[in-house]
């Protein structure tokens, strides 16, 4: 679903970015993209999405290059960054519609997607109130119910669980198991290490911009050791 | 309350014209683009010395020496007035830092008294620019003592107060009342084009006579009735003048006791009204009662075109800022019923047809600060949306040309309606009346769009940076009336029996250059939008 190979992306003047990165996520797949603040895991998802260029490398989604043909790549995917700032002056539903217009969502394929995630999400009598004043939480589900409208076959998101309420996380998480259930992938980032243990079966540890492991969690996460202790130990021994 | 103010009127000026950013940003790009900026500042800056100083040095070689001091206070104040007018409210009651100010144990006045301080840095700077120069020729000049002279140099700072006073004081009505209002944009937009319909109309007050009489030969008349059309406009001109052209410290003094009082008036107006309006500002209206209904699919270009509209009329500072031209355009059409431009310009050394380049000057103003040259800025932190849809970039760029075409035809129509009526064409100037500012007016648009796309600025606080502030404000909200300009002077200089073939000509490489400018535009590469 998605091939990262050799992905280099140095910012001029500084020594941040991502460096010779590669990863492999296949369809079912729920992997997790972990690192400290400043890692390089935002950089790595912006590349991925098309927002930035990169100086190396390739990226494939669903078989079609990012750099190639990129319009034809984000049809296939969709993306949450991790502070969802949001057409601010359009009303929730005048958002949905945006992107499903977009996407040329069929008029009651979006409503009965939109329905349904917007009632999951307890957002529904807010769609008609200006993006403006909602909060963090539900701009985030907005996010997420934009996501989910077009039935992306990869969904890419950064730090997606940061000011969602309790009930909202769980729901996101059934979410991301019914899309890969549909043969379709989840890439994401997170901090919360005990999240990304228990849902996801693939996991990347990613250090001043060069990744320090990779691979099934199972076999990244054993001898009773959990994810938290793996990675520690990983930054550890590469500061040592 | 004193360190407060220190504080906060550091904080304020820090930044003024994004100097900080500029400092100690890493960004080459940011950097050019201050560059850019400071180019087109100072390129401004020269025009201004140069026409005031001109100016002045004109009035003297006439020998209506007498006018100069009031002329420059009275220039210094109506170029601080419009520099300030309709930013004032927005920097008052700026809203990306309140929450954390309001926590804090700081005092209202303390907050409205650096942030007017941060308006009178930046009128103070606009009032050497004009004065000084002014001042300079005089006193090269004229000679009229040390006195005068000193007087003249403290008039500099004292000058900008009133008008960014004035400024302060609009700017607290407008926003006091729309964040009393459900439409505050609405209500912003229709009260400034009241403004301006009305500044206008006032300018038409002007007892005719005080103007239609002057006479080129009688020198020494003009001195006396522009001072006296001065006075009546604006008193303050004549207080200041005199301290400059007759070393009068009572008038100075006189001066500055009003400027100061106004300024407390102000200040304090300002100050009770803080925290309301402020409060006013932030009432969020959710209804909480959305019900699903029937959706409806659009087309990829047409939900595009509904944002941009979306976008431009959400906020009053976009609109305010880029409705003016167009209303402009239009009173400019109307006053063809009341002037005669070839009998008011009849004493031209060149003999110039104007009803022939009117249609040129109706485009210039029409696509004056156009909202398309800070269209992509305007998008700022969500252009990540943008970037990651299926969305070809020249669809983008075609949703921003579109909106703006459909902005502007009803002035266009109206104005064309008017000039018609008014100057009455032949069936050939009539053609060129419609055909020339619809493609000045095309090319206006898209070489504003290329001058945001070299000068984008994505990352701000407040929409005043993007719309007043930004280079490509600037930049392209004058190019529009550059190129008209440049398009005016084949037309002024051609006999009559050539007119429709250089129109023509006209159109073909104003065309061209929008056609070559929009294909540039659509090349380019968003990822390199930063």
């Amino acid at each position: 679903m998605l091939k990262i190979h050799n992905l280099t992306k140095c910012y001029k003047g500084s020594d941040k970015g991502v460096h010779q990165l590669n990863m492999h996520i296949n369809k079912g797949d729920i992997y997790a993209f972990i690192g400290h603040n400043g890692a390089g895991k935002t950089t790595t998802l912006k590349c991925v999405t098309g927002i930035h260029d990169f100086d190396e490398g390739e990226i494939i989604i669903d078989g079609i290059n990012i750099r190639e043909n990129p319009l034809e790549c984000k049809k296939h995917f969709a993306y949450i960054p991790d502070n969802p700032d949001l057409y601010e002056y359009l009303t929730g539903i005048q958002y949905l519609n945006f992107v499903a217009d977009i996407f040329q969502v069929e008029a009651k394929e979006r409503r009965d997607k939109i329905e349904k995630y917007a009632d999951a999400f307890e957002i529904t009598e807010s769609l008609g109130d200006l993006i403006s004043t909602y909060s963090h939480g539900m701009k985030q589900k907005l996010a997420i119910i934009s996501a989910l409208v077009h039935e992306p076959k990869l969904l890419i998101l950064d730090e997606p669980f940061v000011g969602l309420d309790p009930k909202a996380a769980v729901i996101l998480k059934d979410m991301m198991r019914e899309i890969c259930a549909n043969g379709g992938a989840v890439f994401f980032s997170t901090h919360v290490l005990e999240v990304a243990e228990k849902l996801c079966n693939k996991v990347a540890i990613i250090k001043d911009g060069r990744l320090l492991s990779s691979g099934n969690m199972e076999d990244i996460v054993r001898d009773g050791q959990s994810l938290e202790d793996i990675f520690m130990e990983a930054i550890d021994d590469v500061a040592d | 309350m004193m360190w407060q103010i220190k504080v906060l009127t550091k904080l304020e000026l820090a930044n003024m014209f994004s100097l900080n950013v500029l400092r100690h940003t890493k960004d080459k790009k940011a950097r050019n683009t201050g560059i850019a900026l400071g180019i087109t500042i100072g390129f401004l800056m020269m025009l201004v010395i140069a026409y005031v100083g001109g100016k002045s040095y004109g009035f003297i070689k006439l020998g209506a020496e007498e006018i100069v001091p009031a002329y420059i206070v009275f220039m210094s104040s109506i170029f601080g007035l419009i520099f300030c007018a309709f930013k004032a409210g927005k920097i008052i009651f700026k809203d990306n830092c309140y929450d954390i100010l309001a926590s804090m144990p700081i005092g209202k006045t303390s907050i409205v008294v650096s942030r007017y301080i941060r308006l009178y840095a930046e009128g103070l700077v606009v009032s050497c620019l004009v004065m000084i120069p002014g001042i300079a020729v005089y006193g090269a000049m004229v000679r009229p003592g040390i006195l005068a002279i000193v007087l003249g140099l403290a008039s500099v700072m004292v000058v900008p107060i009133i008008p960014i006073s004035l400024s302060v004081l609009l700017g607290v009505l407008i926003t006091g009342i729309s964040s009393r209002m459900k439409n505050k944009v609405l209500f912003e937009t229709v009260f400034v084009v009241a403004i301006v319909v009305a500044v206008f109309a006032i300018s038409g007050v002007v007892p005719e006579e005080d103007l239609e009489n002057f006479d080129l030969q009688a020198l020494g008349d003009i001195a006396k009735k522009l001072s006296d059309i001065l006075h009546k406009v604006y008193p303050p001109t004549i207080w200041f003048g005199n301290a400059i052209g007759g070393g009068s410290i009572l008038k100075f003094a006189m001066g500055t006791i009003v400027s100061v009082g106004i300024l407390f008036i102000v200040i304090s107006i300002t100050a009770i009204n803080f925290e309301k309006i402020n409060r006013g500002l932030r009432v969020n209206t959710a209804k909480h009662n959305y019900k699903m209904g029937k959706l409806e699919n659009r087309t990829i270009m047409k939900a595009l075109v509904v944002r941009e509209a979306k976008r431009y009329f959400s906020s009053g500072v976009y609109v305010t800022n880029t409705i003016i031209g167009p209303v402009m355009a239009v009173i400019f059409a109307v006053s063809l019923f009341f002037v005669d431009m070839n009998e008011t310009l009849g004493g031209l050394p060149i003999n110039i047809d104007l009803n022939g380049i009117i249609p040129v000057l109706f485009a210039g103003i029409l696509g004056m600060n156009s909202p398309i040259a800070t269209s992509v800025s305007m998008e700022g932190k969500e252009f990540w949306i943008i970037r990651t849809l299926p969305v070809p970039w020249k669809d983008v760029l075609k949703s921003k040309l579109l909106f703006s075409i459909m902005l502007l035809l009803p002035f266009y129509v109206v104005g064309e309606v008017v000039m018609v009526i008014a100057l009455k064409p032949s069936i050939e100037k009539l053609v060129w009346m419609i055909i020339l500012p619809a493609t000045i007016i095309i090319c206006i648009l898209v070489v504003g769009l290329a001058v945001n796309l070299k000068f984008p600025k994505l990352k701000w606080d407040s929409e005043v940076e993007v719309v007043k502030q930004s280079a490509s404000a600037m930049i392209g909200g004058l190019g529009g009336v550059l190129i008209a300009l440049v398009a005016v002077i084949p037309l002024a200089l051609v006999p009559e029996n050539y007119y429709g073939l250089v129109a023509c000509m006209v159109c073909i490489i104003v065309l061209t250059i929008a056609i070559i400018t929009n294909h540039m535009n659509n090349k380019i590469d968003l990822k390199m939008l930063d």
